[in-house]
């Protein structure tokens, strides 16, 4: 025979597991990465040149700049483009672009070592200059030294960001 | 002094006597009235209200009793859990969570240098062009793709469009 007394504190013992299991579903659904994840990819364009006039590095590199002087050989870096991509299932993700100058992301995928495989293709024009394919972590710049151009050369920074 | 009150109650009850039953009645002679309709209510209510004797006294009891041991018996089988009290799996719980939240939210390695954990390796590199040669340099904490025989770009380029 049903009464309330017996009952009441079953129907509150079974509300009380709903909402424990929703309270882990929401503190683990919280730190779960979504299945399809948006990643954010940096793209910029630098004049690198020995003018002595000063330009800062943009903020995400900094802490580059000496390495750059050594690994370039040029002391001073100017932003000419970049762009921040939320790459989405597109084939094909324009980084930046300047002028003729375009640099395009093929593929982005994350390896179980959440490491990052990204393609690559840089263009002048419609003409395909290189395609690479390389395999970075997060923060971590790719450098690519372009074209010369004036009294410097160009040079490509592809970073995926998190 | 008595007030009112308690000189009504007292006289409803039959405690008053003697002078101060004369007196109560002299003055209030319209309370006779009243005295009989609260005699008769009274009346009814102890012939219809009286305690009644249940059929079955110990069935709420039992009931009761029945409840409280399925409570028990409840609880002593939940309060274990793979053979663990539960307090001692809520605190694994917690301290998983709390590393959890540590490993996950706090970033690691040195964060004054930007270095740190840097991984770019080139996988494969393709030039379209055969007179293009890419090397890659890989120096310590930057990896630089070097495009070498490119046509350097006019200097009149507008590059900032």
């Amino acid at each position: 025979m049903w009464s309330f007394e017996e009952n009441a504190p079953i129907k509150l013992r079974k509300g009380c597991r709903f909402y424990l299991l929703a309270a882990f579903l929401l503190l683990f659904g919280a730190f779960a990465k979504p299945a399809i994840a948006t990643e954010h990819v940096w793209g910029c364009l630098l004049y690198a040149s020995n003018s002595p006039k000063a330009f800062d590095l943009p903020p995400r590199l900094s802490g580059y700049d000496v390495r750059l002087r050594n690994g370039l050989g040029f002391s001073n870096y100017r932003v000419i483009a970049q762009r921040e991509t939320a790459v989405g299932d597109q084939h094909q993700n324009l980084l930046v672009s300047a002028g003729e100058i375009q640099v395009l992301l093929t593929n982005l995928s994350r390896a179980s070592d959440g490491k990052y495989l990204v393609g690559i293709l840089f263009l002048e024009g419609t003409n395909q200059v290189m395609e690479t394919q390389a395999r970075v972590g997060e923060r971590s710049p790719l450098f690519i030294r372009g074209p010369g151009w004036r009294e410097g050369q160009i040079i490509i920074v592809v970073m995926v960001d998190s | 002094m008595k007030t009112f009150e308690e000189k009504f109650n007292a006289w409803l009850d039959g405690l008053l006597s003697g002078e101060e039953l004369k007196s109560f009645e002299s003055e209030h002679p319209s309370l006779h009235q009243d005295k009989a309709e609260f005699l008769k209510l009274k009346n009814l209510l102890r012939d219809n209200l009286g305690s009644r004797k249940l059929g079955n006294p110990d069935f709420l009891i039992r009931r009761s009793w029945r409840q409280v041991e399925r409570e028990i018996a409840r609880g002593g089988r939940h309060s274990r859990l793979l053979g663990f009290p539960r307090i001692a799996l809520a605190g694994i719980f917690a301290l998983c969570v709390g590393f959890g939240l540590f490993f996950s939210m706090i970033p690691r390695g040195n964060l004054a240098d930007p270095g740190s954990g840097y991984v770019a390796e080139v996988l494969k590199t393709k030039t379209a062009d055969p007179k293009v040669k890419a090397t890659v340099d890989n120096q310590k904490d930057m990896t630089i793709i070097k495009l070498e025989g490119l046509d350097k770009l006019p200097p009149d380029k507008d590059l900032n469009r």
